[in-house]
């Protein structure tokens, strides 16, 4: 039930379930009605929503998608084979899509018992469905799903070591170690150059940036998700790329009172080993003197 | 900014990046959330606030990641999952452009004639030669298009991967790269045929990944120094057939099917564009994919045969020294007569054909009718090979390889690799080699529960 707005007005409820076509799947328009203010309770609940506000949102839903997904947490039989004919293609090809050797089939396969719902909670099966609001299309959802399911696996898998450790884990440098004594004058100082320059970004930048260095994501990958032309993820990468550079050098001009030649002979320093910088540090030095780890989880 | 200077921030970015990422937290995204914003359902002050947390949250952003390679990519692409090694990836995408390069090198120049007794039963009816050809040019100039001037990012798929954040480990790299070539040249040492430029010859279980240079009006300029010695595609005349799967530009140049019974190797459609840089047009010429693919059995001793025909055309075009037209191996090949057709098959062996590359048929009476199989195709098929009338071998995009040993189910064979696949050779139900865009031809001597990479020991995979 909604907190802040009334139920479902009769004539809009009406109109939305022959929209979803809820009653090929043996739905009774009070069951679906329920599913919907549930759906906005879920998306609205926290925020004072107001009747428009709750009518766009379910105006906006994917209701035919809702409906199967209803009607298949409830286990009815005709739904099931609809969702499997039609949605297991789906799961296929975004498993494959993620691991054609078949890891990832394992998993999507999995998935069915936990839309069944096997586990019961007070006599009743406790569907994955029911975590499906229709906000997203269903085939997106179940995207989401897998992936989510991907993820903490990796995760549980590399419990003791964070994602992508193992990745950037650098190779033994062949070359001997020249001794440089001004190293760590210049790790510091590029270290204190770089926080700002990052702390100076807008989410939707960093957000670009950690796609394609740390997720590894293609040009057009990215694109597709920020809904963006893979020119314009190329010209904001390089754009942000300029803009830090120029950040860095700025910082290490006027707050370190280098010169341009001591700024040549610092970068060229530190990138040669870019991993000696202390980056818990580094993200916790951002403007403002907050650390920007706690502003991101709680934005 | 100097490309040098670009460089040393891919590797400071590439380096330093993932510390500044938040771990885990009671904020993360559910899936639905993610979905909706994926479909930009979410308002804008919701997308915001997931888009502010996507930037900082390192389970979040993997989420988001794993979620986009979820979608099945248009075209040939490389990125694998998560849960792959950087390393790895480092590996094989500097392989794969010198890959490719050479079998595209070595196939223009031991090219046996594409005019000749076809290996390739259907008349696709894909864009001319020289089309094609302007194709290729038009999408270089767009993939040429995307990229900024002098910043390395709009390099998709391989290049992209290969590029900027290549460059962010760039002595990790000159080390993995040193270390293959070493073990190249060890396998050189061993095993002539491991060379990437003698990989092609006859003899070798290689097979077209890339299309032959077609036969236009003008044909392209060769390449380099080896090329010298090629000879021209409009020069040559009809020749034996190649023993491996052929392209579909050379199945463009034949105007109809073979008569019934006639033995052909099967088939698969090369598509040259994949090895573009640019998605969008590798994507835009998926259209050049041929309707209809036509498979037919060919038994191991035909193929033989034929490769024993085309190694003796090739051998003794290098020992007649060749004479106009560039001499070499390829012009050697002109003065052989053409290989006498292959014999027929059965009347009766079954026929398959991929529509569309989404559907595939059955005939077994020669063609007259051809009966639907169900099967569940999780990527578009490119092409196949029967080397037993009971024996079908089926390949696809993004890795997808089915084997049917009755003729009438298939079964996805595990294959180690996520790219397109455009070429198989088959000799019985358990040994196939496969080629890929990226240059790479895969061996298998036990119907594909396991597989070596040409070049490499058994064991590679």
């Amino acid at each position: 039930m909604l907190a802040h707005s009334p139920r479902v007005g009769r004539a809009l409820m009406a109109e939305l379930f022959e929209r979803s076509q809820a009653r090929q799947w043996g739905l009774t328009v009070e069951a679906f009605q329920a599913v919907l203010e549930a759906s906005a309770a879920h998306a609205l609940g926290a925020r004072s929503a107001g009747p428009d506000d709750v009518e766009r949102y379910l105006a906006s839903l994917h209701l035919a998608d809702l409906a199967l997904a209803t009607a298949c947490a409830a286990g009815q039989e005709a739904a099931w084979e609809t969702f499997v004919r039609e949605y297991r293609p789906i799961l296929t090809r975004a498993a494959d899509a993620i691991d054609p050797g078949g890891g990832a089939r394992e998993l999507a396969d999995a998935l069915y018992a936990d839309l069944y719902g096997l586990r019961e909670t007070a006599g009743a099966r406790q569907s994955l469905f029911r975590y499906f609001h229709g906000r997203s299309s269903l085939a997106t959802w179940l995207r989401a799903v897998l992936s989510q399911r991907l993820v903490d696996r990796a995760r549980v898998a590399h419990r003791t070591t964070p994602l992508g450790e193992e990745d950037d884990a650098p190779l033994p440098d062949p070359r001997p170690a020249a001794p440089d004594p001004e190293r760590p004058r210049f790790l510091e100082a590029v270290r204190r150059a770089l926080a700002t320059s990052v702390g100076a970004l807008d989410a939707h930048d960093r957000l670009r940036l950690g796609l394609y260095y740390v997720q590894r994501l293609t040009l057009a990958q990215i694109g597709k998700l920020l809904k963006e032309h893979e020119a314009s993820v190329s010209r904001h990468l390089t754009r942000v790329r300029g803009a830090l550079r120029t950040g860095i050098e700025r910082e290490l001009r006027e707050r370190e009172g280098m010169t341009e030649a001591a700024i040549a002979e610092c970068l060229r320093s530190v990138v040669d080993d870019p991993g000696a910088l202390d980056l818990e540090a580094l993200v916790g030095e951002l403007p403002g003197g907050k650390n920007v780890r706690d502003n991101r989880s709680r934005d | 900014m100097t490309p040098d200077s670009d460089r040393d921030m891919d590797r400071l970015l590439g380096a330093v990046l993932p510390g500044t990422l938040a771990p885990a937290s009671a904020e993360c995204l559910d899936a639905e959330r993610l979905a909706a914003w994926s479909e930009g359902a979410l308002d804008s002050e919701e997308a915001r606030s997931v888009e502010t947390h996507l930037a900082g949250c390192a389970r979040c952003q993997a989420l988001a990641a794993v979620f986009a390679r979820t979608e099945p990519a248009p075209a040939a692409s490389v990125s694998p999952g998560v849960v792959i090694p950087m390393r790895r990836r480092w590996s094989m995408g500097w392989i794969a452009p010198l890959a490719a390069a050479a079998a595209a090198l070595t196939l223009w120049i031991v090219w046996p004639g594409r005019e000749s007794t076809s290996s390739i039963t259907s008349a696709p009816p894909v864009a001319a030669p020289s089309q094609t050809m302007a194709r290729a040019e038009e999408n270089k100039q767009k993939a040429a298009e995307t990229e900024p001037p002098a910043a390395g990012f709009a390099e998709p798929k391989n290049q992209a991967r290969t590029q900027a954040p290549a460059d962010a480990d760039a002595s990790r790299l000159d080390q993995l790269k040193k270390d293959a070539t070493a073990r190249r040249e060890r396998d050189v040492a061993v095993n002539p045929t491991a060379a990437p430029a003698e990989a092609p010859k006859s003899a070798a279980p290689a097979i077209s990944t890339v299309a032959p240079p077609p036969a236009p009006a003008t044909p392209p300029p060769p390449p380099a120094a080896p090329a010298s010695a090629a000879q021209t595609p409009a020069a040559r005349p009809a020749q034996a057939a190649p023993p491996f799967a052929q392209s579909g530009q050379a199945a463009a140049t034949r105007p109809a099917p073979p008569p019934p019974g006639a033995t052909n190797e099967a088939v698969s459609v090369a598509r040259p564009e994949l090895q573009m840089r640019d998605s969008a047009a590798a994507a835009k010429l998926e259209a050049t994919v041929p309707p209809v693919i036509e498979i037919v059995t060919v038994q191991a001793q035909v193929l033989d045969a034929i490769s024993e025909v085309n190694t003796r055309q090739v051998a003794g075009g290098v020992a007649a020294g060749r004479g106009g037209g560039g001499g070499g191996r390829g012009g050697g090949a002109r003065a052989v007569p053409p290989a006498p057709p292959p014999a027929a098959a059965p009347a009766a062996a079954p026929r398959w054909r991929i529509l569309d590359g989404t559907r595939v048929e059955r005939s077994t009476d020669n063609g007259a009718t051809w009966l639907p199989l169900g099967i569940d195709l999780p990527a578009r098929l490119t092409g196949g090979a029967s080397p037993a009338p009971s024996v079908c071998w089926l390949i696809g995009e993004r890795g997808l390889v089915l084997l049917s040993t009755n003729g009438l189910n298939f079964e996805r064979i595990t294959f180690p690799a996520a790219v397109n696949l455009t070429g198989i050779r088959a000799t019985s139900a358990e040994a196939a080699a496969i080629a890929t865009t990226d240059g790479r031809t895969f061996i298998t001597s036990d119907g594909g529960r396991s597989w070596r990479l040409q070049g490499f020991p058994a064991g590679s995979f």
